[in-house]
């Protein structure tokens, strides 16, 4: 009825078109787990439970809405497990390089909201000469103490 | 191979890598700058052991994978360099003039309507709208692209939007780029001298051979093929009795691949070149509008690519051979591959046009983020719908919740399965697509047949790059050299 995956368990009721799927946290973080179960709620009908002593596991039950067997339980769960995967890469990508994709979607979006040329906008962004950056005209470099005294209040 | 027991050394900055063959790694970086290693060069590279005197440490250290030789500011201006899409504002404007169409193509993306069908026409009124809101846009550069349907059956609107924007384009100091999207069927040496006058560039459909060509694209009472032939002799006679750049202004036209087409790749790049075709674009079906109902004429990606690469194939014995051709598709990933020039075609950008790069506007005003969106609408799904021209300004219509969200869905940058992959800065996603197949903007990429044909396309062209004698390299560097019309910040 059941197998072990290490610390992680799926069960299969077919007779009641039911599986059981028991998430380790320490792998999976809540928000993948619930991703993942909301992306199956047109399939299935969606439980989430915390288990295990230290209540670091999540059991998933996942109800077929139509009858289904074993082999159909089996491709939920496995269907279930690899999108579990892909919400867990997707969190994690995001802590890793949500931030270079913000400044690449903010410099996309304020170009096609800006009410500037084009021609302006890439003079100011891109055509400007190397190394004007380093030239720090706004003082971003200066050193706070340096540019506001040591008690922060200005100097 | 081993991975070092330590975070990398210093001496490496971030790369990419993918194993090509034995023994055979491509290498890539954050400026789209790629090398083959072999396995012991690749753990020479993790291991902080490519320095002076290390035989590949010159062409590393110049390609920026190690440091010692290219200064960040450069790398800085080749980031801008290649990156200069998200600068330029939303230039290509995609107007559906009409659904009506005389041809019953097996595969029609554009979800056509039959010939006596009423209120499919655009109205000139809608038509106006639709150019103001183009003209609104901050990109220096509008391309206008006529779609249907057949867009001709509705010549009076392309007529009243070409005069305009002609003058709009003055008015407003924009470059102005006009393209005709036809199956050519209704053109009559009238209308080409009319098109050639006013410097539209004209793009077609050529599935192949005659017999091929009309199976795929069957049109009652005649046969499409002669009749596509007989619309490019017109066509092309009018640009040429007016002195325009041969190169330039020429008809090119798209291949659509069916089942049909996949055992017959030579024939069908032979009649290109016996037509005198100087670009060859092959694109497989695609999950939108009635592609996806037509049943018998798809296939996986594995036969596509296997497909593809005979036709690259056949395509380079022709150009090694003095034949000036292209593949336009090989054309556009090298381009990313061997230029720091951004082709900023749509779907091969980070993030993709929908909305900020490209804009396509129905018949009756609606207005969606691309023409992939506006093709899954004619199924009954308008989720990419960003507006209508009547209502909504192009600030509107750019800053919308949905463009944001497909923006968000295409920075290859950040996505699973894209980030990581050595192709990451050669490549693009197309949300709209995942969404038709996979139920979801971001795509699970190793169940996506988009992502395989992409990962299968580049594979060959860096297997040949890697292999390449001089002849092939100068042919794939004249095929980066840019195409005005023909797909610069278009969509064909």
């Amino acid at each position: 009825m059941s197998k072990s995956k290490g610390a992680s368990r799926t069960r299969f009721f077919p007779s009641r078109s039911m599986v059981l799927l028991e998430i380790d946290t320490d792998i999976y973080p809540d928000d993948a787990v619930m991703g993942a179960a909301y992306v199956f709620i047109d399939r299935c009908y969606v439980r989430l439970e915390k288990a295990g002593q230290d209540r670091k596991k999540i059991v998933v039950r996942l109800k077929a809405k139509n009858e289904t067997g074993r082999h159909g339980l089996e491709e939920l769960a496995g269907g279930f497990e690899n999108e579990l995967l892909h919400q867990a890469w997707r969190i994690r990508l995001e802590q890793s390089r949500g931030r270079l994709r913000e400044y690449i979607l903010a410099r996309a979006l304020l170009t096609a909201q800006d009410d500037d040329s084009e021609e302006e906008t890439r003079g100011e962004h891109i055509g400007q000469e190397p190394g004007d950056y380093l030239e720090d005209p706004l003082g971003i470099a200066v050193p706070w103490e340096e540019k506001f005294g040591k008690d922060g209040k200005g100097g | 191979m081993k991975l070092p027991a330590r975070s990398l050394p210093a001496t490496a900055p971030y790369f990419r890598f993918r194993k090509l063959e034995d023994d055979v790694f491509l290498v890539t970086n954050d400026i789209g700058r790629y090398a083959f290693l072999a396995e012991d060069e690749l753990q020479d590279l993790l291991d902080g052991e490519i320095v002076h005197g290390h035989e590949r440490f010159a062409e590393l250290a110049e390609k920026g994978f190690v440091q010692g030789g290219m200064s960040a500011d450069e790398q800085v201006r080749i980031i801008a360099r290649r990156n200069s899409h998200l600068f330029t504002g939303t230039n290509l404007h995609i107007m559906i003039v009409t659904l009506r169409c005389d041809h019953r193509c097996v595969y029609c993306h554009a979800s056509r309507a039959p010939m006596g069908t009423r209120g499919v026409d655009m109205k000139p009124e809608t038509a106006d709208k639709v150019l103001e809101r183009a003209f609104e846009t901050p990109a220096r550069q509008v391309t206008i692209e006529f779609q249907g349907g057949e867009p001709l059956v509705n010549l009076r609107v392309i007529k009243r939007v070409v005069e305009n924007a002609w003058k709009l384009a003055e008015e407003k100091d924009k470059e102005l780029v006009l393209t005709l999207v036809s199956n050519l069927s209704m053109l009559d040496r009238e209308t080409a001298d009319y098109l050639a006058d006013n410097g539209v560039f004209v793009c077609t459909s050529l599935d192949g051979p005659k017999e091929l060509h009309d199976m795929n694209r069957p049109l009652p009472g005649g046969s499409s093929h002669d009749s596509v032939l007989a619309g490019m002799e017109v066509m092309n006679d009018a640009y040429r009795k007016r002195d325009l750049d041969p190169r330039m202004y020429k008809v090119n036209a798209l291949l659509t691949v069916t089942r049909a087409s996949l055992d017959r790749p030579e024939e069908i790049v032979d009649e290109y070149v016996r037509l005198g075709l100087n670009t060859l674009h092959a694109r497989p079906l695609n999950p939108f509008g009635m592609a996806s109902r037509a049943a018998g004429i798809s296939y996986d990606a594995d036969e596509y690519l296997a497909f593809y690469k005979r036709v690259l194939a056949r395509v380079m014995e022709h150009a090694l051979n003095g034949v000036d051709i292209q593949e336009r598709t090989a054309a556009l990933h090298l381009t990313k591959i061997l230029t720091d020039r951004e082709p900023n075609y749509m779907e091969l950008r980070s993030p993709c046009g929908a909305g900020l790069g490209q804009l396509a506007y129905d018949f009756d005003g609606s207005v969606y983020t691309c023409d992939e969106g506006r093709m899954l609408a004619r199924t009954g799904d308008d989720l990419f719908k960003v507006g209508h021209v009547q209502d909504d300004e192009y600030r509107d219509l750019a800053g919308s919740p949905v463009v944001k969200a497909l923006a968000a869905a295409s920075c290859v940058e950040a996505l699973p399965g894209c980030a990581d992959c050595a192709y990451a800065l050669f490549c693009g996603v197309c949300p709209v697509y995942n969404y038709a197949q996979q139920g979801e903007l971001v795509a699970r990429q190793p169940e996506n047949q988009r992502c395989k044909i992409q990962m299968g396309v580049l594979d060959e062209l860096f297997s040949r790059l890697q292999n390449a004698d001089q002849d092939t390299l100068s042919i794939f560097e004249r095929w980066t050299r840019p195409l005005p019309g023909q797909g610069e910040g278009g969509s064909t």
